[in-house]
Formats: C-alpha cells, structure tokens, sequence
C-alpha cells in the first residue's frame, strides 16, 4: 500500500497528482477510506497551521512589528490556498467513494 | 461557531478604522498647513496593540480562544478587539514664525503610507470571505 | 461625522488656499496703483487662516473618533506697513514736496507666497485623492 507522504499535499498545484495517488489506492479498497482519511486529515492540519500564521501575522501588522508588506500578503493567500486544496481533496474523495459504491460486483 | 465566524475579520475592520481615522487627520493637518498657531496631530494605536498583544508572562498572545477546540497560545490579560485609537497632538517644536508645526513632507509620506495600508486591510479582509465562502460551498 | 467627510476638510483646504491665491494675484496687479477710490495708493492685502470647525482639543478631550476639521479664512486684513516713497515732482499723485506714495507690495515676496499657496494647493490635493482612492477600494471588500 503505497504511502502518502505529506510533501505531495504541501505543494501547491499538485492537486492533480495527488487525486491520482487516492485513485491508485482503490485497488486495496477496505483500506481506501483510511487512507482518504490520512491524506484529508493532513490537508485540514495544513490549512488551519497556514490560517493560524495568517492571523498571527495580521496581528503582526496591525500592531506595527511588521517590516515587509509581501509577508502579510503572501500569507493571507497561502491561507486561502491550502483552504481550497482542503476541500478539492475531499470533494475529489467524495466522488471515487462514490464511483467505488457505484462499482458492479 | 456563531460567536467568532467573523473574529479575524473584526479584527482587521478594526486596523481599517484606525486607518480611516489617521486619513482624516492627515488630511486635516495638510488643509492647515498654513494656519498660524495651529499643532498637527497624529493617531496612535500600534503601540497600544503591542501592549495589549503582551500576556503577563511576558509572551505573545496568540489567537482569542472561543472554543476549546482552537488552537491557541496562552491567553493575554486583554482582548485585543478591546483596544481603541486616540488621537494626540504632536509636540515638535515649530521653525516657523507663525508658530505653525505641521511638517508637510512628513505628513505626505505618511498619507502614502496609510492608503497602502489601507488597500492591505481590504485585501486580507476579501481573503477572509473568501475563505468563508469556499468553506460554504462546499458540494 | 458625517459620511466621507474627510473630503470636506481638504475641500475646505482648497477653497481657502485659492482665495489666498486670489488676494496675492490683486496685490501683484495693484502693485503700482498711486490713485484708489478712497483716494491714495492700493494698500496690501493679505488672508488669516484658522482651523474650522470643532478644534482638536475637543478630540484630546475624549471625544476621539469625532474628527472635524479643516481650514477657513478668518480675514483679509489690510497691511500697515508704510507706503513706499518715490521722488516724481512730475507725477501727478505727487505731494507737496514731489513724493508718490506707492502701494506697499513687494512683488517679489507676493511671488515666493505664491509657490507656496500652490505648494499647499497641491498637497491637499493629494490629500483628497488619497482619501477618494480609498473609499473607493472599500466599495471592493466582498467582491
């Protein structure tokens, strides 16, 4: 059973590969949920580690700390970013569980 | 849920505030610039937010907790949303024979500063409904 | 406060420094008029600004969010200073011991006050399109 490592969920853009190694795992299916699970729950810990930076710096610059504008922004996008990649994986999940459901035997 | 969805929204409405309300003062201390005896002013708030972002211990207050399943640091001795801007009048002593300390330079740079400033609040702001919405709509 | 009304207090900034503007161009233009109506040279005129409205030491007071501003003229005063004596038993505004008394505008200095009314005039230019710029971005949260 091929192992997910969370470099594939940390690029960005990589969506796509990443929905093909969850597809590759349906062949084990009784094991598939958890995988869809390992790789969904390390997206969510992504986006809410990229949120919390986010406010932190948001906090950063309202109270002056901040030197670099660009940190701010660039922050507040990545947040946006790893939200979306989120729920691409489980709306992606959603549908192979479904097309397995729907699978004749 | 109900009692934060917006928290860091209220936040950052609150650094817009601040801004607008620097913008004001600034352009009252340009419309003056020649006006005999007149002291500009200037909005303070940055410092008021390091103090209140100091917990007692000394270290960084993080987010504010609502929830038992939020992440956060330990909890400052004041809620950050609590904390106000106040407008004081500067004491630069003036050069000017008619007693007139507004330092035009300074306060064009400081209006350049502020409007960038402004158009970064509204961007996060549009970037936290985004999210929102995204979360919304899901399928 | 009312809505936007940051724009007033540059308005009003605009307003007064073309009237200042104004009372330089009629010194420069009456800088050599002997004869006025009243009888006797152009005399100089010059503007009094004064901040408008409720001062800032209401704000200090507590009052901190209530920002009213701007500028107005309070007056336009007449110089004092001695008319400038120039001999010209010729002249037909001459006195009895054949001085002309001249209007007491150095055009020079009417110049540099010049620069500087339209120094001040652009700045607050600036100030309003800064202002303008920035409610217009608000009108973007949400989009």
């Amino acid at each position: 059973m091929p192992d997910i490592d969370t470099s594939l969920v940390n690029s960005i853009g990589n969506i796509y590969s990443a929905t093909k190694e969850l597809l590759r795992t349906q062949t084990g299916a009784e094991q598939g949920e958890s995988n869809f699970a390992d790789v969904l729950s390390k997206a969510m810990s992504l986006a809410e580690e990229a949120n919390k930076e986010n406010n932190l710096l948001s906090l950063d610059f309202l109270s002056g700390n901040l030197d670099d504008l660009s940190t701010a922004m660039i922050a507040s996008e990545k947040a946006e970013i790893a939200l979306s990649l989120t729920v691409a994986i489980r709306n992606k999940a959603i549908e192979a569980y479904k097309d397995i459901m729907s699978m004749q035997v | 849920m109900w009692d934060n969805l917006f928290s860091s929204v209220d936040m950052l409405k609150k650094g817009l505030d601040v801004t607008w309300l620097r913008n004001e003062v600034i352009a009252n201390n340009i419309a003056n610039v020649d006006t005999p005896g007149f002291k500009a002013s200037e909005v303070e708030f940055e410092d008021y937010m390091k103090e209140a972002l100091k917990a007692d211990d000394g270290s960084k207050l993080e987010l504010r907790k609502t929830n038992s399943r939020h992440l956060d640091g330990s909890s400052g001795t004041k809620d950050i949303l609590d904390v106000e801007p106040k407008v004081v009048q500067k004491e630069s002593t003036s050069m000017r024979y008619d007693d007139n300390n507004v330092d035009i330079e300074t306060e064009m740079v400081a209006l350049a500063k502020n409007q960038i400033e402004y158009y970064a609040l509204v961007n996060k702001i549009n970037s936290e409904f985004t999210k929102l919405n995204t979360a919304i709509n899901i399928k | 406060m009312g809505f936007l009304s940051g724009m007033d207090i540059s308005a009003s900034a605009l307003t007064a420094q073309r009237l200042r503007m104004d009372v330089i161009a009629e010194n420069i233009a009456n800088a050599d008029t002997t004869r006025t109506e009243d009888g006797g040279p152009y005399r100089r005129k010059y503007v009094v600004f004064g901040e408008q409205g409720n001062t800032f030491s209401d704000i200090i007071k507590g009052r901190t969010n209530d920002v009213v501003g701007g500028v107005k003229v309070l007056e336009i005063g007449e110089d004092d200073t001695d008319f400038k004596l120039v001999y010209d038993p010729k002249h037909p505004d001459a006195n009895e011991e054949g001085y002309v008394e001249y209007p007491n505008v150095d055009t020079l200095q009417e110049m540099v006050d010049m620069i500087s009314a339209y120094r001040s005039y652009e700045a607050n230019v600036t100030a309003f399109n800064a202002y303008k710029e920035m409610a217009v971005k608000a009108l973007e949260i949400g989009e």
